[in-house]
């Protein structure tokens, strides 16, 4: 009943946005279809999404079973946080979730109080008009509320690896992200269309910031979450399905900065358009990619073909239309040179190597697909690839976020820049030579990594007593933007350095280890003291004992487990992590094998990963960086 | 310089820098894409022993064998078995941990070289997340189409 409630909802919900949808393209041909109000109909389409989303939660609360999407990925014996979380835990409640925050943030902008209004009511037609196509998407390929016959009494259970909190609130995050570019998209094409377009980018900015912090964090947790949860010992992979995260990211990244130059200069103006419509694009693309599963990936769960072909044409639409109206408002002869030597020019030079490293990815990404298509060759591409292209494009990248935030708007010049900065290019000079001492001996790479990290984190540091020392009042005066770009910068000067300590320096051991034998691994003392088994409210798990002492004192005793659950077959690694500030111990048990266990003896798999813990730490700062600009231009609107 | 001719040289200048860009990309992705075979395809084709290939197809039932090995003087465990497309077998060895959905009769990809004798040394043993997953590579196996009730 209630989901037959669900249901109906939905299908209101595309009756409604239909109209919309049939508005937008009789626009195409001049005329006018007045009866809908926008505004109206975006608060329809949010509720009834919303009662959608809430009947399919209700449903798996109780454990209906006889709808198929519960039955396929719930079970009583659940607890009941991740009988809610499996809502989003297939694909079905997964796109009906990315739905719901569709509506959301056409909900929200429906709120904003904006002087133009036909402005606001065509960023509302378009955003409908997304509604309509994913609702469309949803009823037909994945409504969530088919049932299943004969009805079951039991679920078969939700795949355990996604029991567990970091995966539990990973998607919404990585889908306010994802889905908040659709309002940015919605926007940009309103502005293009209305000719009296008044002021777009005060209205687009707090939207692009806060989709932004939330695809930031929406990353660093999936990230966290491979790492703890799948016992591979690493974060990222290099995987269609991690490729397709980051690439939206990217775009989001570079449009951060031109947003803030569009309404001075033609040029950045045009920059924006377009890095507006591509995220968006890039979004759907990274939609596309996890839910048809064309690629192999490592992260990829049981998936229908069929739903990616309609995808794909989503995809088609939505670009087509957008690269259209992009193309309109190009104009090669009237943009206003820009020095290269000025912030500008620096801010220009950003753009194009972030688009690089973008294209450089979504090449790496896709060429798999098209060599299938077109070659009929099967092939992937590996992590060295992305590795040997994106380390050389690093180096001149982060020497630019150095140097950059210190030069003058306008227009600079080299020796009044050098001598401005004397200060700084001794400090980052000693700084240097002591990394490069510290680090010495260890990979190139590494060194020349750390030492741009450090130099990095430092001339943000400066670049913050700098100002300090100008104002006269207290740290509160010194704006908010400033601000948050140091943030934004430190961040990324720690991420460099976790990265680095956890992908060169990494240390791995794997071996037979019989009990009481002591591996060594950094200057760790890692002992074995055996495995006993442990009752779980589902599973049953076999729990390894692992003493660990440093210079001949024992410091902690490491517990990773294998656990089985009871419902599938399923099993699930569960990786015993001892961070510190300079690095992590990180243990996994190898399967069981019944004469290693008469014998004492177990595979086990240590790791010593360096400076892990500062790739979280970086997320903190970069998520500090977005939320800062997000409140500041709210701030501003008012 | 007049205004015409340095709007040539921008123009000449970034587009060396793209071609130069595109270059280095593709170089690079030539030497580090990983072909994919079946087994049948691995005796049927000719490549470079040298080269990281990736093997997918099932793992043939009671095929998997665990042993102790001396491996860079550690006491290590090798696990062996075979990858089937159902026509032809290629034998894969492995030093590691399994991943936790490796079975025997379900499908794997693995990663790594093949020796002169046709006997495939993994570096690499695919996970994945979910059991009832399918690579799409090992779907369009021919021959295990149809063979295999889940795909």
């Amino acid at each position: 009943m209630i989901s037959e409630f669900g249901l109906i909802s939905l299908g209101l919900v595309l009756v409604l946005t239909s109209l919309s949808f049939a508005k937008l393209v009789l626009s195409f041909s001049g005329k006018n279809l007045s009866i809908v109000n926008e505004i109206k109909s975006s608060w329809l389409a949010f509720f009834l999404t919303l009662l959608s989303f809430l009947c399919l939660t209700y449903s798996f609360i109780i454990s209906d079973f006889s709808l198929e999407v519960i039955y396929k990925n719930s079970n009583s014996q659940l607890p009941l946080i991740y009988k809610i979380t499996g809502v989003w835990g297939n694909h079905e409640g997964s796109i009906l979730l990315w739905l719901l925050v569709m509506t959301f943030f056409g909900f929200l902008f429906s709120l904003n109080n904006i002087k133009n209004k036909e402005f606001k009511e065509l960023a509302l037609t378009i955003q409908n008009s997304l509604i309509f196509l994913v609702s469309l998407f949803v009823v037909i390929t994945s409504n969530p509320f088919s049932r299943n016959f004969p009805p079951r009494i039991e679920g078969a259970d939700l795949n355990p690896l996604l029991q567990d909190p970091g995966l539990a609130i990973h998607p919404p995050f990585l889908y306010l992200g994802y889905v908040g570019f659709s309002i940015v998209y919605s926007i940009t094409l309103a502005v293009i269309s209305d000719k009296k377009n008044s002021d777009f980018i005060m209205v687009l900015k707090p939207w692009i910031f806060i989709s932004w912090t939330f695809l930031t964090i929406g990353i660093g947790l999936g990230s966290w979450w491979a790492y703890y949860e799948l016992g591979w010992g690493g974060f990222w992979f290099w995987d269609p399905v991690e490729n397709a995260s980051l690439l939206p990211w990217l775009t989001a990244s570079t449009l951060l900065h031109t947003i803030l130059l569009a309404r001075k200069n033609q040029l950045f103006y045009k920059w924006t358009v377009f890095l507006s419509i591509f995220t968006f694009i890039l979004s759907l693309l990274g939609t596309f990619l996890v839910r048809s599963g064309v690629l192999v990936s490592v992260h990829a769960f049981a998936n229908d073909p069929s739903r990616g072909l309609f995808i794909l044409i989503l995809l088609f639409i939505i670009s087509l239309f957008g690269v259209i109206k992009f193309l309109s408002i190009i104009d090669i002869k009237n943009s206003k040179q820009i020095n290269l030597l000025s912030r500008e020019g620096v801010i220009s030079i950003n753009n194009i190597f972030m688009l690089s490293l973008t294209l450089t990815i979504l090449i790496g990404t896709i060429y798999p697909i098209f060599s299938n298509v077109i070659f009929d060759k099967k092939l992937s591409v590996g992590a060295p690839f992305f590795n040997s292209i994106l380390s050389p494009i690093m180096i001149p990248f982060i020497v630019g976020m150095i140097v950059g935030p210190f030069i003058k708007w306008g227009r600079d010049d080299l020796k009044f820049l050098i001598s401005r900065l004397k200060n700084l290019i001794f400090l980052l000079f000693f700084a240097s030579m002591f990394l490069w001492y510290i680090n010495f001996g260890g990979p190139i790479l590494s060194i020349v990594f750390f030492v741009l990290g450090g130099c990095l984190i430092l001339s943000s540091f400066y670049e913050f007593f700098l100002l300090l020392g100008r104002t006269t009042k207290k740290i509160f005066s010194i704006s908010n933007r400033v601000l948050a770009q140091i943030l934004a910068h430190m961040g990324i000067g720690i991420l460099v350095i976790g990265i680095t300590g956890s992908s060169i320096l990494k240390e791995e051991k794997i071996q037979f280890q019989k009990v009481d034998e002591i591996i060594r691994i950094k200057n760790y003392d890692v002992r074995f003291l055996g495995v006993k088994n442990v009752e779980g409210t589902n599973y049953i798990s076999k729990m390894g004992l692992f003493e660990i002492s440093k210079n001949g004192q024992i410091i902690k005793l490491m517990q990773p487990e294998k656990r089985f659950y009871n419902s599938g077959k399923q099993v699930t690694t569960e990786a015993a992590i001892n961070s510190s500030l300079l690095g992590d111990l990180y243990i996994a048990l190898g399967d069981v094998n019944e004469k290693d266990m008469e014998n004492k003896q177990w595979t086990t798999r240590i790791w010593y990963n360096p400076y892990t813990i500062w790739i979280w730490i970086s997320i903190l700062f970069l998520a500090a960086a977005g939320i800062i600009s997000f409140t500041n231009s709210i701030r501003l609107k008012k | 310089m007049k205004k015409k001719n340095k709007r040539i040289f921008n123009l000449v200048f970034f587009l060396s820098l793209l071609i130069t860009g595109t270059t280095i990309i593709f170089y690079n992705l030539r030497d580090n894409i990983v072909f994919f075979y079946s087994p049948t395809e691995i005796h049927s084709s000719e490549f470079n022993l040298d080269n990281l290939i990736r093997l997918g197809g099932m793992v043939k039932e009671e095929s998997v064998n665990k042993s102790q090995i001396e491996f860079k003087g550690k006491n290590v465990e090798e696990v062996s078995f075979v990858v089937t497309d159902f026509e032809n077998e290629v034998k894969v060895k492995f030093i590691g941990i399994l991943p936790d959905l490796f079975k025997e009769g379900q499908g794997v990809v693995v990663e790594g070289r093949l020796d002169k004798n046709y006997v495939f040394t993994a570096e690499e043993v695919l996970a994945k997340h979910d059991e009832n997953y399918m690579p799409p590579e090992i779907k369009n196996i021919e021959s295990i189409k149809g063979r295999v009730n889940d795909i």
